[in-house]
C-alpha cells in the first residue's frame, strides 16, 4: 500500500525548499521529526561545525524545522505564548522568511501568529499559514505555499530580463531533485537562455524576489505550481507550458526543449544535441545487450504518482522500450489536462482498463514513490523502481533523478538491471 | 475598507442590530458586507425577506475545491448589501470555531477580499469561547468592535468575557467602539449598563428601547430600518451607523477597555456599586487568570512522537490486525515507518516477513470533517474494512478527533453489533493529547494483552519475551546469541511481546512458563506489569543480560528456576574463559586509554571498559537525555556526573585531554581524540565484545573523516 503526504507535509517542504527560509511548526513533536529528518537529508545546507548554535529551546540540536511540541495543555488553553517565545529565538538564526505553520491539530484552535509576528516585530520577515493544510493534496499545497511566500514578497516586476526563465515545479519531493535540476538547467542553458529561479527547488529569498523578471516561465511539473504560476502571471510573467507533461524520458525531454525555443526564439540544437547524444549511446548499449533489451518487449509494468510525471514515463515506456501498462495510478491533485492526455493515450491502444487501478502485487516492475516500489521489489521480486518522495536513508550519491537525461538513463538502468537475467 | 465585528452573548440581539447596522450604513450609500459566524445562521435573515441563507460549510462540505464559485455563498440582500452566512456543525460534533476560520478561508480564496466593499460586518457567536470564534477580533479582521448587551447579568459577563479575549488579540491600538444596550425590559436595565460600561471605561453608543417594530419587522423578514425607517428605532440604528462611519473615517475614538474582575463583577451581578479593580485590568494586560498559565516551552514535555504513534506501532506488529487511524492523510503519511529504511532493512534480510505498510489504513479527515465531525469518515473506512473481510481491526485516534470530540468508540461497538464475530479494539490515543510513543504503546498493550488466553496451560521449554523494541534482537548475530543461551536450557520463544507476532500468539501467550523482560527499560516494566495484571504471574526477575556479569547471573537464576544448575555453571564458565581470552587478546589497545561516556551509564559498557584496562575519565549525562534512560542505574554511580554539559565537555576535552569520546551524538571532538557510537548489541556477553572490536577500529582510524576536511 501506498502512503502519500498531504498539504500539510507539502506546504512545510515548500517552505524548506527556500534555501534561507525556515519553518516554524505549531504543532506536536511528533509532526515535526519526520519533516526535520527528510529536510535534511534531501537538502543539507548547514555549514560544518554549525550544529551546536541549534541546542536551543524549539529545536533541540536539530536545524530543520523547529516546532512548539504542543501537548494536550496547549490544545486546550492555546500556545500563544510559544509562537511568542519562539519567534525571537528563530529571528536569532538570521533566516530570511520564518513561515509559521499549523499542524492539522492546531489548526483548530486558532492561535494568533499575526500577534505574535507583530510583537516580535518580524512583519517583514515572517508570515502564517492560517488553513487547514489537511485539505488540499501535497502537490497543490505545495505551489500555493510557495505563492503566500510571492505574495509576502511582493516583488515588483520593474524590469523584464532578456533571455531569462524560471523553472516552475520542481520540488524536494522529486527523486534526487538537485540532479533533475542541474540536469535540466544544462539543457536551458545549452540554449543560450538563463535560469533566474528554480522556486520550490532550492532558490532562495533573493532568487524569488528577482524571478518576477525573468522573461518567461517554464513548468515542469504543472501540479507542483499550480498556484504559483498563477501568480506569476498575475504580474506578467509569460507561462511556457510544453505540451509533453513532465519532461521524462527522451521524447518528452526533446519536446520540452523544443517548446522552451520556440517559445523563447532561441535555437534548441545545442539541447537536443545533448539528448542525441545519450540517445546514441542507449542505442548502442542496446544494440550489444540485446537479449536483455529483448526482455523489455511486451514487458507489463504499473506505475503511480503525479499525474504529469505518469503520463510522460507511461507514454515513453510504451514507445520506446514496448512495455506495457497493466496498472496507471495518478495522486490526488492530478492535473486535468494531463489525466486527459494520459487516459486519451491509453484508450488509443486499447489500454484505457489500466487506469486508476494501483500496482497490483503480481506487477513485474512497479514505478511509484520510493519505498514502496522498494518494498515490492523486496516482497515480490518484481523491478521496482522509485519515481517520487524520497524516503529517509535512500539518498543518492551517483544521479538518479528522473527529469532530463540523467533520467531517462536512470529509468533505463534500473529496468535493464532488473529483467537482466530474467 | 473598515471592517467591524458585532459580539454580544447569544440571543441577545447581534444579529438583528447587525443587519439594521447594515441597512443604514447601505441606505446611506455605503457599500458592505455582513458576515454572519453563528452556527444558527440568522445573522442576514433579515437583509433577504426572511429567507435563510446557505452557510459557506454546507457549501464547502456539498462542492468539490475546483468546483467552489464566490457567487455561490453569498447573496445581494436589501439596500445592496453583501450576504454570508458561516454556519457550523450539528450540536454536538465538530468544532465550530474552526468552522469560522475555515469560512474566512473558503471567502479569501474565493475572491471575496476584492468585492467592493466599504465596511464588512461580522456578527459573531456570543462569547470567545476559543480561538476560533475570536479570529474576527485579529487585527487582519475587526478594526472595531461594538458589544451588544441588555441589563441582564449573563449578557454583560459576556460582553466583559470579550473584552478579555480582545486583550489578548491586541493589535497595539483601541478598537473597542462601544456598547449597544438592547433593552429587555428587566428592572434597573439601563443604570446597571451604565454601571458597567462607566466601570470598563466604554461608552453606551445607543440605547434601543424594546419595541414592537422589531416583532412586526421580524413578521415582515426585513430590518426596522427598512420597514419604518423614520420610528425612534431607525434613528438609534443610524446613530450605531454613524458611530461606524466615524470610526472608519478615523473621527470616533477607539477604546481600551478595563474588563471587570471577578469582585467587581460581583457587585455588578449584585447591584452594588462596583469597586476600584483589585488589580490591573488594563485590557492590553492578558487576564489575570493567563498568570497561572504556562509561559514557556521549558515547561512542556518534549515528545518526539506521540501516543498514536505508539499504539498505531505496538498494533502493526500483530500482523493479522488491520490498523485504522482516525486522523488526516499527513498523520499516516509521517507514521509510516516504511518510509525510513530501517524496516526495509529488516525485510530484505528476511527478519521481517511483513510487508511494513501491510496493514495500515486511515480515516482521511480533512478541514471538513473536522468541522462537521469525523464520525462518517471513521465509520466509512471502518465498514469498508469489515466489508473487506477483515474482522481484526484496531482503531487509533490522533489530535483531530480528539480536540473536535468525535465519539469514536460509538462507532467502533455499533460495528462490534454489526460485525459479532470481529474483535474491534479502541485505542483513543488522540495524538499527542494522551502523551508520548511509550504511553501510547502503553495503552496498546492494555488492549492487546486481553487477549491472552489465561487458561491456556504452561508448557515446559517455551519462553516468552517482553520488550516495546526488539531492535537489537533483530539484528542476526544477536539473534542467534540469544537462541543459543536459551538453548543452554533448551528454551524456545513462544511470543515476543511485541514483535511480528498474531494475535493468535498472544492468545496462547499463557503456554511459555516464563516472561523475561528485554531489557530494563522503563516502558517494558510498564507493559510487563500490565501482561503480570493480566496472568497473574510475575516476569522473571532479572531482564535479558547484557554483559559477562549480568550473564553469569541470569544463568544461575535461570538454571535455579529450572533445576539446571550444572548447565548454567558450565555456560558461565565457557563464556568467563572465552571472555578471558578475549581480554588477553585486546585489551592491549585499551590499556590507559582516556575514555569519555555520554549520555549511557550501562554497566555492560563500564565493564567492558574497565575490563580492558581503559580509564573511563568521565561519564557525562546530559540533564535534557536523562529522562529517556532515568530508570537506568549503575554500580558505577560515583563516576557518573548528572548536570553534564557542552561547556563541561569543552573544558573537559581539553583539561582530561581523551583518547575516545563514546556518545550517541557527534559531539565535535579534537586533539586526536576519536568520536565512537554507541551502538546497538544483543543480549549476552559476546555483544560487548563485538563492541569492543569496534572500539579497537575506531582508536586505529583518523580522528576525522576526509571528507571533511576536503571543505575545509
Amino acid at each position: 500500500m501506498r502512503t502519500l503526504p498531504d498539504g500539510f507535509n507539502g506546504a512545510i517542504m515548500a517552505v524548506e525548499s527556500i534555501e534561507d527560509a525556515a519553518v516554524f511548526l505549531h504543532g506536536p513533536g511528533g509532526c515535526r521529526v519526520q519533516h526535520m529528518v527528510r529536510s535534511t537529508a534531501v537538502y543539507p545546507r548547514l555549514a560544518p561545525g554549525s550544529q551546536e548554535d541549534y541546542f536551543d529551546i524549539y529545536y533541540y540540536g536539530y536545524p530543520r524545522v523547529p516546532a512548539s511540541y504542543l501537548d494536550e495543555y496547549d490544545f486546550i488553553n492555546g500556545a500563544f505564548y510559544k509562537t511568542s517565545e519562539a519567534l525571537p529565538i528563530l529571528a536569532d538564526k538570521e533566516p530570511s522568511l520564518i513561515v509559521i505553520i499549523n499542524s492539522p491539530g492546531a489548526a483548530l484552535i486558532g492561535d494568533n501568529h499575526e500577534k505574535a509576528i507583530r510583537d516580535s516585530g518580524l512583519e517583514n520577515r515572517a508570515i502564517y499559514m492560517d488553513e487547514s493544510l489537511v485539505s488540499m493534496p501535497m502537490t497543490e499545497c505545495y505551489g500555493h505555499m510557495l505563492r503566500a511566500v510571492m505574495q509576502h514578497l511582493a516583488p515588483e516586476r520593474s524590469e523584464v530580463l532578456p533571455g531569462t526563465v524560471n523553472l516552475l515545479g520542481l520540488s524536494l519531493y522529486d527523486k534526487d531533485w538537485e540532479a533533475g535540476k542541474e540536469d535540466l538547467c544544462g539543457l536551458v542553458e545549452s540554449m543560450g537562455l538563463k535560469v533566474l529561479s528554480t522556486p520550490g527547488a532550492g532558490a532562495s529569498i533573493e532568487d524569488l524576489k528577482r524571478s518576477v523578471r525573468a522573461e518567461f516561465n517554464v513548468v515542469v511539473c504543472p501540479e507542483m505550481c499550480a498556484g504559483l504560476l498563477e501568480y506569476y502571471e498575475s504580474k506578467g510573467v509569460p507561462t511556457i507550458r510544453p505540451s509533453c507533461g513532465a519532461p521524462i524520458g527522451f521524447t518528452a525531454v526533446k519536446e520540452w526543449v523544443k517548446s522552451i525555443a520556440e517559445a523563447t526564439g532561441k535555437d534548441p540544437e545545442p539541447a537536443l544535441d545533448k539528448v542525441r547524444r545519450v540517445e546514441r549511446k542507449v542505442y548502442d548499449k542496446f544494440m550489444g545487450l540485446k537479449y536483455n533489451v529483448l526482455r523489455t518487449r511486451g514487458l507489463p509494468f504499473s506505475i503511480a504518482g503525479t499525474a504529469s510525471v505518469v503520463r510522460s514515463i507511461t507514454e515513453w515506456l510504451y514507445s520506446y522500450l514496448s512495455m506495457i501498462p497493466i496498472a496507471v495510478a495518478v495522486d490526488p491533485g492530478a492535473d486535468e489536462n494531463e489525466v486527459g492526455l494520459l487516459k486519451r493515450f491509453l484508450e488509443e491502444r486499447d489500454l484505457l482498463d489500466s487506469f486508476g487501478k494501483e500496482p497490483p502485487e503480481d506487477s513485474d516492475v512497479v514505478l511509484c514513490e520510493g519505498i514502496a516500489a522498494l518494498t515490492m521489489a523486496e516482497a515480490t521480486g518484481c523491478i521496482g523502481i522509485p519515481i517520487g518522495y524520497s524516503c529517509t536513508g535512500m539518498d543518492d550519491i551517483i544521479p538518479r533523478p528522473i527529469y532530463g537525461i540523467q533520467g531517462a538513463m536512470y529509468i533505463l538502468d534500473e529496468l535493464i538491471h532488473g529483467v537482466r537475467g530474467s | 475598507m473598515f471592517q467591524v465585528a458585532f459580539y454580544g452573548k447569544g440571543g441577545i440581539g447581534k444579529s438583528t442590530m447587525a443587519a439594521n447596522v447594515s441597512y443604514s450604513l447601505a441606505s446611506r450609500g455605503r457599500k458592505v458586507m455582513q458576515i454572519g459566524c453563528d452556527p444558527k445562521h440568522d445573522s442576514t435573515r433579515l437583509l433577504l425577506n426572511g429567507r435563510a441563507q446557505g452557510t459557506v460549510l454546507d457549501y464547502v462540505r456539498s462542492v468539490p475545491v475546483l468546483q467552489r464559485k464566490l457567487e455561490d455563498v453569498i447573496e445581494t440582500g436589501a439596500g445592496g448589501v453583501i450576504c454570508a452566512e458561516a454556519g457550523g456543525p450539528e450540536p454536538g460534533i465538530g468544532c465550530a470555531g474552526r468552522g469560522i476560520l475555515t469560512t474566512f478561508d473558503t471567502l479569501k480564496k474565493l475572491g471575496a477580499d476584492s468585492l467592493d466593499v466599504d465596511i464588512k460586518i461580522y456578527d459573531v457567536l456570543g462569547d470567545v469561547v476559543c480561538g476560533g470564534f475570536a479570529v474576527p477580533l485579529r487585527g487582519e479582521y475587526a478594526d472595531a468592535v461594538v458589544l451588544v448587551t441588555s441589563g441582564e447579568f449573563m449578557s454583560m459577563y459576556a460582553a466583559n468575557n470579550i473584552m478579555k479575549g480582545l486583550a489578548n488579540f491586541d493589535t497595539g491600538k483601541p478598537r473597542l467602539l462601544g456598547m449597544i444596550l438592547n433593552s429587555r425590559g428587566v428592572e434597573d436595565e439601563e443604570a446597571s449598563v451604565r454601571r458597567f460600561a462607566e466601570a470598563t471605561g466604554v461608552p453606551v453608543i445607543a440605547n434601543i428601547p424594546r419595541d414592537y417594530a422589531f416583532r412586526d419587522a421580524e413578521a415582515a423578514g426585513i430590518t426596522v430600518r427598512e420597514l419604518r425607517p423614520d420610528s425612534e428605532i431607525s434613528k438609534r440604528v443610524d446613530e450605531i451607523a454613524d458611530a461606524i462611519a466615524d470610526a472608519a473615517e478615523g473621527k470616533a475614538p477607539l477604546y481600551y477597555p478595563h474588563p471587570l474582575d471577578d469582585l467587581q463583577l460581583s457587585d455588578l451581578a449584585a447591584g452594588r456599586e462596583i469597586r476600584s479593580p483589585s488589580g490591573e485590568t488594563d485590557a492590553r494586560i492578558p487576564c489575570a487568570t493567563c498568570s497561572k498559565r504556562r509561559k514557556s516551552i521549558r515547561e512542556t514535555k518534549i515528545m518526539n512522537s506521540c501516543a498514536a504513534f505508539g499504539a498505531m506501532a505496538a498494533f502493526m506488529r500483530l500482523t493479522d490486525y488491520t490498523v485504522i487511524l482516525h486522523g488526516p492523510r499527513s498523520c499516516m503519511y509521517l507514521m509510516d515507518m516504511s518510509h525510513g529504511t530501517v524496516s526495509l532493512r529488516l525485510h530484505r534480510r528476511g527478519i521481517y516477513a511483513t510487508d511494513p505498510t501491510h496493514n495500515l489504513r486511515c480515516t482521511m479527515m480533512d478541514d471538513t470533517v473536522s468541522i462537521f465531525g469525523g464520525v462518517k469518515h471513521l465509520e466509512d473506512t471502518l465498514y469498508k474494512t469489515l466489508d473487506e473481510g477483515c474482522r481484526k481491526i484496531a482503531v487509533v485516534t490522533t489530535c483531530m478527533p480528539g480536540i473536535i470530540g468525535d465519539d469514536s468508540e460509538r462507532v467502533v461497538k455499533r460495528a462490534l453489533e454489526d460485525y459479532p464475530d470481529a474483535e474491534i479494539r479502541f485505542i483513543p490515543a488522540d495524538g499527542d493529547m494522551t502523551g508520548s510513543y511509550s504511553e501510547g504503546m502503553t495503552m496498546a498493550t492494555v488492549e492487546i494483552s486481553k487477549m491472552i488466553d489465561t487458561s491456556v496451560a504452561p508448557e515446559p521449554g517455551y519462553v516468552n519475551l517482553i520488550g516495546h523494541s526488539f531492535f537489537d534482537l533483530q539484528w542476526e548475530k544477536g539473534s542467534k546469541e540469544l537462541n543459543r543461551m536459551l538453548s543452554v536450557f533448551g528454551l524456545k520463544v513462544n511470543c515476543r511481546f511485541l514483535d511480528e507476532c498474531t494475535s493468535e500468539d498472544m492468545r496462547m501467550f499463557c503456554r511459555a512458563p516464563i516472561d523475561i523482560l528485554v531489557s530494563g527499560d522503563a516502558t517494558n516494566h510498564v507493559n510487563s506489569k500490565i501482561i503480570a495484571d493480566r496472568t497473574g504471574r510475575e516476569p522473571f526477575p532479572a531482564p535479558l543480560p547484557v554483559g559477562i556479569r549480568e550473564h553469569a547471573k541470569w544463568m544461575r537464576m535461570m538454571g535455579e528456576r529450572l533445576g539446571m544448575q550444572e548447565a548454567a555453571e558450565a555456560e558461565i564458565a565457557s563464556a568467563e574463559a572465552d571472555y578471558r581470552r578475549f581480554l588477553e587478546e585486546h585489551s592491549r589497545r585499551f590499556r590507559g586509554k582516556k575514555v569519555i561516556l555520554l549520555n549511557r551509564k550501562n554497566d555492560w559498557i563500564i565493564d567492558l571498559l574497565l575490563d580492558l584496562g581503559a580509564d573511563i575519565v568521565r561519564i557525562g549525562v546530559f540533564p535534557g537525555v536523562r529522562q529517556y534512560f532515568s530508570e537506568v542505574t549503575t554500580v558505577h554511580q560515583d563516576r557518573v556526573d548528572e548536570e553534564y554539559s557542552l561547556e563541561k565537555l569543552e573544558k573537559d576535552m581539553d583539561a582530561l585531554r581523551p583518547d575516545i569520546l563514546i556518545s550517541d551524538l557527534a559531539y565535535p571532538v579534537r586533539g586526536g581524540c576519536k568520536l565512537a557510537r554507541i551502538k546497538r548489541i544483543g543480549a549476552g556477553y559476546k555483544g560487548p565484545m563485538m563492541y569492543a572490536e569496534y572500539l579497537e577500529n575506531i582508536m586505529r582510524i583518523p580522528p576525522t573523516e576526509g571528507w571533511k576536511g576536503a571543505v575545509q
